[in-house]
C-alpha cells in the first residue's frame, strides 16, 4: 500500500511540474506562492512600522490616553450639572425627585450598588428597610446623603464618596428618599426610631412640585 | 547495493487511537456538564468537586492534552515510521511514551476535581505532574529523534519539519511556564508575579495552541490529506514558507492575550502586529490542504474522510483569520472577556482538531484493523452531526459574546452605563447557553458513533494482524545533490551585484532542500526561531524597571489573605471572574480605578483571568460588608437574582489550616516577597486575629456566629484586600499609630494591616 504514489492530475490540463520525490508515496508540486497571498503577506508586514510609529512615535492614541480623554469629557459635563445645582441643601435633595432623569439614574445606581444589603426594592436584607418611616440614621433627605457619603463604618455600611461622584451621590440619596412609603414587597421589621420627615425650610420647593416632607410621593418612576 | 527488510509498529498506534477516543469522550462529558451549569447553575450540586472552577479546568486539560495530544501521538507513529522508512526507534520508549502520558491524564483527572492547582490556565497541574510531564516529553523526542537517525529516507518531508517544531517548542514553553516553588507536594507558586507571570502564561497558553493544536495537526494534514485524496500536494514551496513564518511568527502573539491589561502598550503592539502577519503563513496551510485537492472535489462527496478532512481545514482557515482580527486592540476591546473568544476557541478546537482527529481515524482504521469500516453510512451520520453540532454551538456562543460585549461597553444618554448591573448581562445569555448544549450534545453524540464504528470494526478485525514486510536500502555513506537550478536571472542575462542573486536563490527556496537531509540543522534552526522570538519580548519584559512601576502603598498580602488566596486559586475563581480593570471608561464606571502594574507584584500567580462570566473582582474590596460575602458564597441567588455562580456553603464549616500558613510564607519569601522573620513566627497568631475580627463583624452584622476557623473567612480577607493598597494613604502619614517592632522598622505585614 505504501508503495502506490499520488496520481497527478489525470486530466493533465494543468502546468504543474511535479518534483522527483516521494515520501511514502506522497508527491509534491513546485507550484509557485499563489500571488495574492504573496501580496497579502507583506502587506501585513508593511503595516507594522506604520503602525508603530504612529501610535508610538507619533499622534495616534494608547488606551489610556484615550481613557484619560473620555474622562475629562465626561466630568466637563458632570461639572456642568454640578454648578447648575448650587449648594446641597435639603431643598436640592427634594427638587431633584421631580427630575426623571436624575430619578432614573438614582434607580440604577441603586439597583446596582445599594440592591445587595438593602433589597432590590429597598424592602432590606442585610441592611435596614429604607421604605418605612423608623430611621437609624436620620429621616431628613439630608441624612440619607450624609449616611451615603460617609458611611457607616462600624454597621456594614460603606462610605460610597469615594466609590461614586458627585451628582450620583445625589441622584441616589434623592431616589432613597423618594421611596418613603412605597411598601416594597417582603419587607424588613422596622429598625431604629420613628421619626418624620420635615419639609426643606430652606427654600420654597420648585413649581409644579408638592411640598416635601413625609407624605411627599415617590416621583413617577419607569 | 544491500536492501534491509523491516516492518513499522502499529500496535502503537492502535493503543494511541484508542485513548483518544476514550478521552475525547471523557473530555466532551466534562464540557457538556459544565455547559450545563452554565445554563442551569443548581447543576453544580453543592458538591466541592463537581463546581464549575475546578470541573471548566478538567475539560480544557482533558480536550487538549489527552485528546488532541494522543491524537497527535497517534498519527505521528503512524506517519512518522512511514515517512522515514523505519521502524519506531525503540518500542520500550513508545510503551513509556504510551503509559507514562495515560498515567499523567489520570493523576490530573484525580487531582483537578480535588482542587490541587496552579491557577495558571491550561497550566493548571501541579508541580509532581509537570516534571512527570517534561520526562514523558523527553521519551516522546529521544524516540522521534532516533527514529529520524536511523532513517532509510534522506529527506525530511514537511510533516516531520513540523513534528519537530511542536517537539521543541512545547518543552521550551512547558518548561519555562511552570517554573514554581514547591509549598508542599501538593501546592507550588508560580515563580513570576504579576506582569511577568501573565505575559509568560500567555507566552504559553497562545503557544500551546501554536503548538500542540496548530503544527503537530499540520503534520498530519500533510500526511493523510494527500494520502486520502490520492493527489499530490499542492506547492512544495508554499510549504516551506509557510513553515518558517508560522513557526517564528506565532511565537510572537501572545500579548495579543493582554491588551488593555497592565501589561506594556510596546508588549501589546508587538502581540497585535505579529498577529496581523501571521494570517497569510496559516492561510498557506489551508491553502496546501485544499488546493491539494485540486481535480478530486467528486470524491469529497462520497468519502467520508476527506468530507471531514474538507470541513477541518475550512475552520483552521477561519479560525486563523478571526484570529488577527480579534488581535486588533479595537475589536479586542470588545470581544475579550466574552464568549466571543469561546466561540473562537471552538471553532478551532471542533472543527480543525476534532475533525481533522475524526477523519484520520476513519482513515486510519480499515488499515490499522486490517478489515473494511464497519459503517461508512455511520461515518457519514457523525460528519453531519458534527458538523451541525458545530455550528450551533458556535453561532449561540459568538451571539452570546456579542450581546454581552455590546452591554457591557453601553452607556445611556445621560453618560451611565446603561447595564450597570452585571447580572443583566448574564441572564440575556440563558438562552444562548442552552443552544449551545444542544450544540455540544450533537457534537458528542457524532463522538459515540465514530466510538461504535470503531468499536464494531475492531471486532471484525483477523486473529492476528499480518505484518507487513517492507524492504528498502539504507542511506548511502556519500550523497551526491541534485545540482539547484540556475539562475534565472543570470540567464536572462540581468547583471546584478552578488546580493541580487543572493536573494533570488533566497527567494527561489532551492536552498531548503539541503537542510531537510541534516535533521540537526534543522532542528537547530526551529529552535533558533522559537527561542530568538522568545527573547525579544521575554528580555525587555523583564528588565526593562518602568514596564512595572513602583506603588509605595502596595504590601504584601497578610497571612489570613495569602491563605484566603490559595482558596480562590484552589477553587478556580479565575475561571469565570477576572481582576484587571481596563482603562476604558465602561469598566472603571463599573468596575472602579483602572489597574496598574505596579498592584501585581506580590500576585504569585497573577489572576488577571480570561473571561467573565462573573464580574471583575480586581476593585471587590471594600465593596460589600462582610456579612454579604458569608450570604452570597452561602447561596449567590439569595443575594442577585438570576446569578449563574455556583455556591460554596460547605466554606462555611471546612476549617481552615492554620498550620499551613508559615510555610506557605516562607515559599513566598523565597520567590522574594518581602516577609521577615518576625511576621512567619507571628503568622499563625496574626492569622487567628484577623480571622477573629472579621468573624466578630459577620456576628454584629446579623450574621453567623464563630466563623473564625472557617476557610469563608480567610476567602473574605483576601476578597476585601483586593484592589484597595492604590487608595491606602502613604505609610508615613498615616494617622493611627501602627505597631512597630523593636528594629524601628515597620514590618510588611504591620504595613499592610494599618490600611
Amino acid at each position: 500500500m505504501s508503495d502506490v504514489t499520488t496520481s497527478p492530475d489525470p486530466a493533465g490540463s494543468r502546468h504543474d511540474h511535479l518534483l522527483d520525490h516521494a515520501y511514502d508515496g506522497i508527491q509534491e508540486y513546485d507550484n509557485p506562492l499563489p500571488r495574492w497571498w504573496v501580496v497579502l503577506f507583506w502587506v501585513t508586514v508593511a503595516v507594522a512600522p506604520l503602525y508603530i510609529l504612529y501610535f508610538h512615535f507619533g499622534p495616534g492614541l494608547l488606551s489610556i490616553e484615550r481613557y484619560d480623554a473620555a474622562m475629562i469629557a465626561f466630568y466637563d459635563k458632570q461639572a456642568e450639572e454640578l454648578l447648575a445645582l448650587g449648594e446641597v441643601k435639603e431643598s436640592t435633595l427634594a427638587g431633584l425627585m421631580s427630575d426623571a432623569s436624575m430619578m432614573n439614574s438614582g434607580r440604577k445606581i441603586f439597583q446596582s450598588k445599594c440592591s445587595p444589603c438593602h433589597g432590590m426594592f429597598a424592602e432590606g436584607a442585610i441592611g435596614p428597610n429604607l421604605t418605612d418611616d423608623h430611621w437609624l440614621h436620620g429621616p431628613q433627605l439630608m441624612d440619607v446623603y450624609r449616611t451615603v457619603r460617609q458611611g457607616v463604618p462600624e454597621k456594614g455600611m460603606l462610605s460610597w464618596e469615594r466609590q461614586l461622584r458627585p451628582a450620583e451621590l445625589l441622584a441616589v440619596s434623592s431616589y432613597v428618599g423618594s421611596l418613603l412609603g412605597s411598601s416594597p414587597p417582603n419587607p424588613k421589621a422596622p429598625q431604629g426610631t420613628l421619626a418624620a420627615r420635615q419639609p426643606p425650610a430652606d427654600a420654597t420647593p420648585p413649581a409644579g412640585t408638592a411640598a416635601g416632607g413625609a407624605a411627599a410621593p415617590a416621583a413617577p418612576v419607569s | 547495493m544491500t536492501v534491509e527488510v523491516f516492518s513499522y509498529d502499529d500496535a502503537i498506534v492502535r493503543k494511541f487511537t484508542l485513548v483518544t477516543l476514550v478521552w475525547g469522550v471523557v473530555g466532551m462529558l466534562v464540557g457538556l456538564l459544565v455547559a450545563l451549569q452554565l445554563a442551569a447553575p443548581a447543576l453544580n450540586f453543592g458538591v466541592p468537586w463537581l463546581s464549575f472552577g475546578r470541573l471548566r479546568p478538567l475539560h480544557t486539560n482533558a480536550v487538549i492534552f489527552a485528546f488532541a495530544g494522543n491524537a497527535v501521538f497517534a498519527g505521528v507513529y503512524y506517519s512518522l515510521q512511514r515517512l522515514l522508512k523505519a521502524p519506531m526507534f525503540s518500542k520500550t520508549l513508545s510503551a513509556i511514551h504510551f503509559w507514562g502520558w495515560q498515567a499523567i491524564i489520570v493523576a490530573a483527572a484525580v487531582t483537578l476535581p480535588l482542587g490541587f492547582t496552579q491557577g495558571k490556565e491550561y497550566a493548571e497541574l501541579e508541580w509532581p505532574i509537570d516534571i512527570a510531564i517534561a520526562l514523558i516529553w523527553v521519551v516522546f523526542a529521544v524516540n522521534v529523534f532516533g527514529t529520524i537517525a536511523r532513517r532509510r529516507e534522506r529527506h525530511l518531508y514537511v510533516s516531520i519539519w513540523f513534528y519537530i517544531a511542536t517537539l521543541i517548542t512545547i518543552a521550551m514553553l512547558h518548561i519555562f511556564n511552570s517554573l514554581a516553588l514547591p509549598a508542599g507536594l501538593f501546592k507550588s507558586y508560580s515563580l513570576y508575579a504579576g506582569v511577568q507571570d501573565a505575559f509568560m502564561q500567555w507566552w504559553y497558553g497562545h503557544n500551546a495552541v501554536g503548538f500542540l493544536l496548530t503544527t503537530p495537526f499540520l503534520g498530519l494534514m500533510y500526511y493523510f490529506m494527500p494520502k486520502a485524496a490520492n493527489r499530490p500536494v499542492f506547492s512544495y514551496r508554499l510549504s516551506i514558507v509557510h513553515f518558517w513564518t508560522l513557526v517564528f511568527m506565532y511565537i510572537w502573539a501572545g500579548p495579543h492575550h493582554l491588551h488593555y491589561t497592565a501589561l506594556p502598550a510596546w508588549a501589546s503592539t508587538l502581540g497585535m502586529l505579529f498577529s496581523v502577519m501571521l494570517w497569510m503563513p496559516s492561510w498557506g496551510g489551508m491553502l496546501n490542504g485544499l488546493l491539494t485537492l485540486r481535480g478530486v472535489w467528486h470524491k469529497v462527496a462520497e468519502d467520508p474522510v476527506l468530507k471531514f478532512f474538507v470541513v477541518s481545514v475550512t475552520f483552521y482557515g477561519m479560525s486563523t483569520f478571526e484570529g488577527p482580527l480579534l488581535s486588533v486592540r479595537s475589536v479586542n476591546l470588545l470581544s475579550h472577556y466574552t464568549d466571543w473568544t469561546i466561540a473562537h476557541v471552538h471553532s478551532g478546537a471542533l472543527g480543525w482538531v476534532g475533525f481533522l482527529t475524526f477523519g484520520m481515524i476513519y482513515w486510519l482504521m480499515p488499515r490499522l484493523f486490517s478489515t473494511e469500516l464497519w459503517s461508512k453510512k455511520l461515518a457519514e451520520a457523525h460528519f453531519w452531526v458534527g458538523t451541525i453540532g458545530i455550528l450551533l454551538y458556535i453561532v449561540a456562543i459568538y451571539a452570546a459574546g456579542l450581546t454581552q460585549g455590546l452591554m457591557w461597553l453601553a452607556f445611556d444618554e445621560d453618560g451611565y452605563l446603561k447595564y450597570g448591573d452585571f447580572v443583566e448581562t448574564t441572564l440575556r445569555l440563558i438562552p444562548m447557553y442552552w443552544v449551545r448544549v444542544i450544540g455540544g450534545t450533537a457534537y458528542l453524540a457524532g463522538v459515540l458513533m465514530l466510538a461504535v464504528n470503531m468499536f464494531m470494526t475492531w471486532r471484525r478485525r483477523p486473529a492476528t494482524y499480518q505484518v507487513p514486510l517492507h524492504e528498502a536500502p539504507p542511506l548511502a555513506a556519500t550523497y551526491l545533490p541534485h545540482p539547484e537550478p540556475a539562475s534565472a536571472l543570470r540567464t536572462a542575462g540581468v547583471h546584478l551585484a552578488d546580493t541580487g542573486y543572493r536573494l533570488e536563490r533566497f527567494f527561489s527556496s532551492h536552498w531548503h532542500r539541503a537542510w531537510e537531509r541534516r535533521p540537526v540543522k534543522l532542528t537547530v534552526m526551529v529552535t533558533v526561531a522559537v527561542v530568538s522570538a522568545s527573547l525579544f519580548e521575554i528580555i525587555p519584559t523583564f528588565l526593562i524597571k518602568s514596564n512595572v512601576p513602583t506603588i509605595s502603598t502596595v504590601a504584601p498580602y497578610t497571612p489570613l489573605e495569602l491563605t484566603g488566596r490559595a482558596i480562590y486559586l484552589s477553587e478556580g475563581c479565575y475561571n469565570c471572574h477576572s481582576q484587571m480593570v481596563r482603562p476604558i471608561r465602561a469598566e472603571t464606571e463599573r468596575y472602579g480605578e483602572y489597574s496598574k502594574p505596579g498592584e501585581f507584584v506580590y500576585d504569585h500567580p497573577f489572576q488577571w483571568g480570561s473571561r467573565r462570566i462573573g464580574p471583575d473582582l480586581q476593585r471587590v474590596g471594600g465593596k460589600y460588608p462582610h456579612l454579604w460575602h458569608v450570604r452570597h458564597m452561602q447561596d449567590p441567588r439569595a443575594i442577585t437574582r438570576g446569578s449563574i455562580m455556583p455556591g460554596y456553603p460547605w466554606m462555611l464549616h471546612a476549617e481552615l489550616d492554620f498550620a499551613a500558613i508559615p510555610r506557605t510564607m516562607r515559599t513566598h519569601r523565597a520567590l522574594g516577597v518581602p516577609y521577615s522573620d518576625a511576621d512567619i513566627a507571628g503568622a499563625v497568631e496574626h492569622a487567628t486575629a484577623q480571622a477573629l475580627g472579621i468573624a466578630g463583624e459577620i456576628a454584629t452584622q446579623g450574621g453567623p456566629q464563630g466563623l473564625e476557623r472557617s476557610q469563608v473567612v480567610a476567602l473574605i480577607a483576601y476578597l476585601q484586600r483586593l484592589g484597595t493598597d492604590i487608595t491606602r494613604p502613604e505609610p508615613a502619614v498615616q494617622p493611627a499609630t501602627p505597631p512597630v517592632d523593636p528594629a524601628g522598622e515597620l514590618s510588611s505585614v504591620q504595613v499592610a494591616e494599618a490600611r
